[in-house]
């Protein structure tokens, strides 16, 4: 199970991922990590939402208002150009560290 | 599916973000919540568990909004000015265009929350605006015809200039008479602070020549009238100097109306229109809704002839414009000037008589009616203001409600003004919408108004939603929105902070219902002074309906003709032609009593004329003796079923040429006039050497003029004894009133009648066909319409006043639980806990109650003029409305007050 701290660490990189194809809404982006981790990663708001604010604040993601008919009001996000090098370098990061602590932790071989 | 916007924004506030940012933010969340509802409900699980799992998915709002304020760090508040609620960086950054949009962008996100508010709370938003949308609506419907009435200016050009001129009785009274025609010649000569000067009368004429015979208002006028209005014909010309005298070229002008209607727009000038059987040629048409002075359909030269109308002889109206730079105050002076001249030189007959000038748009509507619908005005604005205390006492129960909110927002630096420009917003809004509903109910009502009317209005005349009917909508959406948003919006901008926050602190009632209670307490006080108001009028109604008419008004048809001078010119010929209906019509199948009278009481068509009494020492220069007087055949008394108190009535015989003259007068007549001893024999003339005519009759109060006016001397004359030539005596008026009792449903008689009518002369149309009864509630419609809408705006108020007050005691009474529990618990009785709540509103009502009956005294004098025999402070009305009154409040107290026996101590003091 992973603790909070490593889930906040990670979380800037989940929404970066996520929007990455496609626009999609906060509840959509918690849903999406909770459902693909098999529930090991579940967000609520209060963990996922002021993160958003800071990647929107930080121009890495770009929130957008949308009303479709027969529905609410959404707010859907899309990675900017700004954030698209972000998730690269992130996930080059990302990369990196986690091969350094399979090899030093011997994670393989659990 | 719940809203979370209310409960996100409940708990989560941020000051320190714009508010713009600040309302994205609850926005999204709330949509967040929104999805875990849904999902868990799409889950299987039940509502409230759903509602439960959503609740619990944010669980510390503290450390939600510290983290959202820490990623929000680019959109938080430059630093505020205390004062102007403005960003100082921002604003001296951005310089007006900056702030103005600053402004703009801020106003605009006020509406957005109180749009969103009215959403969140539609019960409310929708009783809100049924209720204002009603007030400035019947404000609205009021105000046009006010406007209609007083304010729009005539449809002439420069109509403040226009002044109506008329002769003044030498009496203190100020009463006024009409312009006698030697006299208006002789103004016309002198005068020189009016341009020009015009004289007119109105009358029945009919048409004939092509066509039906139809009767139309046809008004004789001097051919300055239409130069003095300043209008010029559509088509043709006016009249010429030399038509506009006797004997000149038979002329007419007529209306546009006319014009369209009888010949259909044809080329009229130069063709011919007989106008009581005078063949007249149309010489002009004037332009289209030209109708002066009332609904006329045609104008006539005067040409007068100071042989038939001598100098003693008052029969005209009289207007006039004044010159640029001229003032009223200056024509009036040297109008008195002149009549001062004339009344030396013209002793016999203008004695004591002067003149006076009044502004023209006055004096077209009656006082009456205009008193009455300023009054009303009065009633609907007492109306809406109890709404709007209403809706402030609802919003203001909402801000207290909202009130740790609103401390929250106050504690963590959000500006007072922020806070009040809010409240303003959600009232402006419900204002804007609800004058804009008004403005619809306000055209219904109007028309509804207008349709209760029931005599023909004048041309110039429009109850339109024109731009001061719209500014005044306007005007009410601006107070009501002050009204309704400012008392709570101050209240809940300064909420003591501290007391808030310690939200467990048990809440006493006491010194925060202060304002409530004085909102309701002046609910109730308006409420008593409209209630008194129309119990005033209802019992005053009431008396006249009740009293003695003088007459059996059932089964009685009453219809007019006109009999024109070139083909009746003497009382014989008409004599013969009436004569010769009542033969006919008394032979039809159900007809008991027929006869024809000169002015039908209760029509307001009656003439007073002066009377000598043989007997009676002169009166004083300055008392006129007075009576009014009809001319009837015989069997008319039987006919209209008037009781004969002595002597007897006319018969055939009586104004046959060469018996003695005889007349009959009323009971008010011999009271008012008749020295003591019996009044038959007795001998009445109209003076300057007319024959004496010797009272054989004394009948019952009839009223002439109005079913509610007081009773006058009156004095009534065989139709024959009068001459159609004599100038001084009753001219036998070239109309008649025929009346006829039958058995039953006397409008079934109208067709044998027009029959018989048209067999003898075709060209003799009926008009003006009612039964008695109609003709006696015609001259009561002004009573009859005040007192049913100042009936139904009185239950108006007493409704809202009674909301009010269940409101606010409803809303105590929740407030106060705890206490009460805390009391139940104590050991107090139910019975005592009951009273205590009853109390609280009978209080406040009784407050109310006092200062209204004390304001109602005031509104009773202004009313009393419109009040029959029933005493501005009349006792039983004063009692009546206090009982009312409280019984309503004690009926709105009723139910909170049950609930307030019903509380369970033990749970209350548990929640505590």
């Amino acid at each position: 199970m992973a603790t909070p701290d490593m889930k906040r660490g990670s979380t800037e990189l989940l929404i970066l991922a996520l929007v990455e194809d496609r626009p999609r809404h906060g509840y959509e982006i918690g849903k999406l990590i909770e459902d693909r981790s098999g529930g090991e990663l579940a967000f609520s708001i209060p963990a996922l939402y002021p993160t958003l604010c800071r990647m929107e604040d930080r121009g890495w993601i770009e929130g957008r208002w949308v009303e479709k008919p027969g529905t609410r009001r959404r707010k859907f996000y899309t990675l900017t150009k700004e954030g698209r090098k972000i998730l690269a370098a992130q996930r080059r990061d990302w990369r990196a560290f986690l091969e350094a602590v399979t090899r030093v932790a011997g994670l393989d071989n659990a | 599916m719940p809203d979370w916007t209310p409960y996100v924004r409940e708990r989560l506030v941020l000051p320190e973000l714009t508010a713009r940012r600040e309302e994205e933010l609850i926005q999204e969340i709330a949509d967040q919540l929104d999805d875990v509802f849904e999902s868990a409900r799409r889950g299987g699980a039940p509502t409230e568990e759903a509602a439960a799992v959503t609740g619990g998915h944010v669980r510390d709002w503290q450390a939600l909004r510290r983290d959202l304020l820490d990623a929000n760090a680019a959109s938080r508040r430059a630093p505020v000015d205390l004062w102007t609620d403005r960003s100082v960086d921002a604003a001296a950054s951005r310089g007006v265009r900056g702030r103005i949009a600053g402004w703009i962008d801020e106003a605009q996100l006020d509406v957005l929350y109180a749009v969103r508010q009215m959403r969140a709370h539609r019960g409310f938003a929708g009783a809100a605006l049924l209720v204002l949308a009603l007030g400035i609506g019947a404000n609205v419907a009021v105000f046009a015809f006010v406007n209609g009435l007083l304010l729009r200016p005539l449809p002439y050009p420069k109509p403040d200039r226009l002044v109506a001129i008329e002769e003044t009785l030498p009496s203190d009274t100020g009463a006024v008479i009409s312009v006698s025609y030697l006299n208006f010649v002789d103004w016309q000569a002198r005068q020189h602070a009016m341009d020009a000067i015009a004289l007119y009368d109105v009358a029945n004429m009919v048409l004939t020549g092509s066509g039906e015979a139809e009767r139309v208002y046809g008004s004789r006028a001097s051919r300055t009238l239409f130069g003095t209005l300043g209008i010029q014909p559509a088509l043709g010309r006016i009249f010429m100097a030399d038509e506009d005298r006797p004997g000149g070229p038979p002329v007419v002008v007529i209306a546009y109306d006319l014009w369209q209607r009888r010949f259909s727009g044809q080329p009229v000038l130069g063709r011919s229109l007989v106008v009581d059987d005078v063949p007249r040629t149309i010489v002009g048409v004037m332009p289209a809704g030209f109708a002066f002075p009332d609904a006329t359909a045609l104008w006539i030269p005067a040409a007068i002839d100071p042989a038939v109308y001598p100098r003693g002889r008052h029969s005209f109206s009289c207007i006039g414009r004044l010159k640029p730079g001229a003032t009223m105050a200056d024509a009036a002076t040297e109008m008195r000037g002149i009549a001062a001249q004339l009344s030396r030189e013209y002793p016999a007959d203008n004695e004591g008589l002067g003149a006076a000038l009044k502004p023209l748009r006055g004096n077209l509507v009656p006082a009456q009616a205009a008193l009455g619908f300023l009054l009303l005005m009065g009633t609907v604005a007492f109306v809406l203001l109890i709404a709007c205390a209403n809706l402030a006492n609802l919003m203001l129960a909402r801000a207290s409600a909202r009130g740790h909110e609103m401390a929250v927002r106050v504690a963590l630096g959000a500006s007072r003004a922020r806070l009040i420009r809010q409240s303003l917003a959600e009232s402006g809004l419900l204002a804007a919408c609800g004058a804009g509903l008004g403005l619809l109910a306000g055209a219904l009502g109007r028309d509804l108004l207008v349709a209760l009317v029931p005599v023909d209005l004048p041309a110039w005349l429009a109850f339109e939603i024109d731009g001061a009917v719209v500014a005044f909508a306007v005007l009410l959406a601006a107070l009501t929105t002050i009204i309704v948003g400012l008392v709570p919006a101050l209240r809940s901008s300064r909420p003591a902070v501290a007391t808030e926050l310690a939200a467990s602190c048990a809440r006493m009632a006491g010194s925060r219902d202060t304002l409530r209670a004085a909102l309701i307490a002046l609910e109730v006080a308006l409420a008593t002074v409209l209630l008194v108001g129309s119990g005033l009028m209802m019992r005053s109604l009431a008396t006249v309906l009740a009293a003695d008419p003088g007459l059996r008004a059932a089964n009685v048809w009453t219809g007019r003709v006109t009999l024109p001078q070139r083909s009746y010119p003497t009382a014989d010929h008409q004599r013969a032609f009436y004569t010769r209906v009542l033969d006919q019509v008394r032979a039809l199948p159900g007809v008991r009593h027929a006869s024809a009278v000169s002015s039908l009481p209760m029509s307001g068509s009656a003439t007073s004329r002066n009377v000598v009494i043989e007997g009676r020492p002169p009166a004083p220069a300055n008392e006129e003796v007075l009576a009014v007087l009809c001319a009837a055949m015989p069997d008319y008394f039987e006919t209209l079923g008037i009781r004969l108190v002595r002597g007897r009535t006319f018969t055939e015989r009586d104004g046959v040429r060469g018996t003695l003259p005889v007349a009959i007068v009323n009971e008010t007549f011999v009271k008012r006039y008749v020295p003591p001893g019996d009044p038959i024999g007795r001998r009445i003339s109209f003076g300057d050497g007319e024959p004496w005519m010797t009272v054989v009759g004394v009948v019952a109060d009839v009223r002439h003029e109005r079913l509610d006016a007081d009773a006058e001397p009156g004095l009534f004359v065989p139709h024959h004894q009068l001459s159609a030539d004599s100038p001084r005596g009753l001219q036998t008026g070239s109309s008649v009133t025929f009346v006829v009792r039958g058995d039953a449903a006397p409008l079934s008689l109208t067709e044998p009648i027009r029959r018989i009518v048209s067999r003898i002369d075709p060209a003799r149309p009926l008009f003006g066909v009612r039964t008695l009864e109609q003709v006696m509630a015609r001259s009561i419609w002004q009573s009859r319409l005040f007192t049913w809408l100042f009936g139904v705006f009185g239950a108006v108020a007493l409704v809202l006043a009674s909301v009010g007050v269940y409101g606010v005691i409803s809303y105590s009474v929740t407030q106060r639980t705890r206490e009460i529990g805390l009391r139940l618990a104590l050991g107090a009785g139910r019975a005592q806990i009951h009273w205590m709540v009853m109390r609280h509103g009978l209080v406040m009502a009784g407050a109310g109650l006092a200062v209204g009956l004390a304001g109602a005294t005031v509104v009773g004098r202004v009313l009393r003029s419109w009040l029959q025999e029933v005493s501005p402070t009349d006792p039983a009305t004063y009692a009546m409305v206090t009982l009312v009154l409280l019984g309503a409040a004690a009926a709105a107290c009723f139910m909170p007050s049950r609930r307030a026996t019903r509380i369970d101590p033990m749970a209350t003091l548990r929640g505590q």
